[in-house]
């Protein structure tokens, strides 16, 4: 509990920086938006082909807009912690007897949070250019994936803030989680990717979260068979990049 | 609690490279005192301090702080001990009253004890009328109360200052010193002071170690440490018509020289204090020996660090002016 209640306070102040600091969050809301409106307007085209079963090429962009929303976020709190790890904040959190755990659990619930918010502004868009909500089940879905690739991207980029301790670290943050959202199924499906792009999207296990969220987004349902990959996918990743993060707190007294 | 508010024993930290910034210090500090841990830049002063508040692991050697081992015990170790470092570590966007609120939850208090704590304590700083600005906006001395008060949320047995008054002005110095004083006064907090002004030293602390390349030269009470420098020093300038060798000639008669203590002139140790100055100013005098300046010192701190160390400590112009 007293773990669960420093997290909460930590998220909170991440929180208070976003409203205080607009220039940090305005970005993170600008560029899912773009990326939407960008993607859904540049390849428009393409939605014609027959993979897409006749699909709006927007409404085949939310899951990837709103997924790719969450990952912003998710790399802002890594920025925060190297901000703090720059600047000594962190001292203040690592002398305290607050549980290591929640100096990671914090920001990341502040991620969270700010996930649920970058992708209603998706919705918001899509609903704007004309494509309805899927129906409550399946929105919950498309909402759930995103937080998981959220929290995922967290805990990448709060790793690689706490293994270089600077902000400059910022650009390999970044650069993961744009290529493991572009090496996927973020443009086309699956079935359309040929070659090394295919090969790679075949092992990216974001294709499998944006595969499951895109099939609640499309049909309006949750295909079972579309979901299990991406859940076992996405809770995967985040054990995995969960323990990426929180093996450098063992080492923080060595620094 | 022991009577020993940390205690180590040869205690080194190296960092990459093989630079030993701690090189196996053994010191006890008493519970109740304000202990001064006195040393130029790059001595090892919050090498130190970090590692006694557990925010740096120690290369080898033992370190009890508050009766607990900062290596096997560190979360009860935090719990005790209140920590302001160097570097006020302070968000500039956050408000003071926020902080002080985000620190008592960080130290698993109640939220409305948080905020009665916070009220409390940003009226003891002096900080009730700027408690709701952003911190970005106070200045240097108002930071450091600030850092002050969040070090004292959780109410701790040990305090860890780490150079608190560098870079203030000498109002807001005074000012903190006084609230360091009231605190191991009223509350009993025993207070770990690192500083490189000899001044501060000399006024706070009940007890001084002095560190010098990671080594301790010199650890006792500012009062045995200057009597174990010996006498006054009285230094006298030489004027026009007579040399600094004319000076010495004379002074040499009255106790120990001190070679190059006083440019122009010279310096000697008084065994006799004031009274055996009135003697020297007549035999410089009968001499026929003119000079230009004359002062009698008692030994300071700085004396004590030029005695262990071959060198005064730097910024100590800075820190007595």
């Amino acid at each position: 509990m007293k773990g669960l209640a420093v997290s909460l306070g930590l998220a909170g102040r991440n929180l208070l920086l976003v409203r205080r600091v607009p220039s940090v969050f305005i970005p993170s809301l600008i560029m899912p938006l773009f990326i939407l409106i960008a993607t859904s307007g540049a390849f428009h085209g393409i939605g014609a082909l027959p993979e897409f079963a006749g699909a709006s090429y927007l409404a085949f962009t939310i899951p990837m807009a709103a997924t790719m929303g969450a990952g912003f976020a998710g790399i802002n709190s890594g920025m925060t912690v190297a901000r703090d790890l720059e600047g000594g904040f962190f001292d203040r959190l690592q002398s305290s007897p607050a549980p290591r755990v929640a100096l990671i659990m914090g920001p990341m619930f502040a991620a969270l949070v700010r996930s649920i918010f970058t992708t209603s502004i998706v919705f918001i868009a899509g609903l704007i250019g004309g494509v309805w909500l899927p129906g409550l089940l399946p929105l919950l879905l498309i909402y759930g994936f995103a937080l998981l690739f959220g929290a995922c991207a967290s805990c990448w980029a709060i790793g690689v803030a706490l293994r270089a301790r600077t902000v400059q670290a910022a650009p390999i943050m970044q650069l993961v989680v744009f290529l493991s959202v572009f090496m996927s199924v973020a443009y086309v499906p699956a079935s359309a990717l040929h070659g090394w792009l295919g090969n790679v999207a075949g092992l990216n296990p974001v294709t499998y979260i944006l595969t499951a969220s895109r099939s609640a987004e499309l049909t309006g349902s949750i295909i079972w068979s579309e979901t299990w990959p991406g859940l076992v996918a996405g809770f995967g990743l985040l054990i995995l990049l969960g323990i990426f993060a929180l093996a450098p707190l063992r080492h923080l007294e060595n620094r | 609690m022991s009577d020993q508010a940390v205690e180590t024993r040869d205690l080194v930290r190296e960092y990459k490279g093989g630079v030993k910034a701690v090189d196996g210090v053994s010191l006890t500090v008493e519970s109740g005192g304000i202990f001064g841990f006195l040393g130029p830049n790059g001595a090892g002063k919050s090498t130190m301090v970090r590692m006694l508040t557990t925010l740096l692991r120690p290369t080898s050697g033992t370190a009890i702080v508050a009766g607990h081992d900062v290596m096997k015990e560190p979360g009860i170790v935090r719990r005790r001990i209140g920590v302001a470092l160097q570097d006020a570590a302070i968000d500039p966007y956050m408000t003071g009253r926020e902080l002080l609120r985000l620190q008592g939850v960080l130290h698993g208090m109640k939220r409305a004890d948080c905020r009665a704590r916070a009220d409390v304590l940003l009226g003891r700083v002096d900080l009730e009328d700027a408690a709701d600005r952003r911190v970005g906006t106070y200045s240097g001395g108002m930071r450091r109360r600030l850092d002050l008060a969040l070090s004292l949320v959780h109410e701790p047995v040990v305090l860890f200052l780490d150079e608190p008054t560098t870079g203030l002005d000498p109002v807001s110095r005074v000012t903190l010193w006084d609230e360091v004083r009231r605190l191991n006064v009223e509350h009993g907090t025993t207070v770990f002071l690192t500083t490189q002004y000899l001044e501060e030293a000399d006024q706070l602390a009940d007890r001084v170690a002095i560190i010098d390349g990671g080594l301790i030269v010199a650890d006792g009470t500012p009062k045995a440490l200057k009597a174990r420098i010996g006498y006054p020093l009285l230094s006298v300038v030489a004027a026009d018509g007579s040399t600094p060798d004319d000076v010495a000639r004379v002074l040499s008669g009255f106790g120990e020289m001190v070679p190059g203590a006083r440019d122009g002139g010279a310096a000697v140790r008084l065994p006799g204090g004031s009274t055996a100055m009135a003697d020297a100013v007549r035999a410089l005098d009968d001499a026929g020996v003119r000079f230009a300046e004359i002062d009698l010192a008692e030994p300071t701190l700085d004396d004590v660090f030029l005695a262990s160390t071959g060198r005064h400590l730097a910024g100590s112009d800075d820190a007595t002016a």
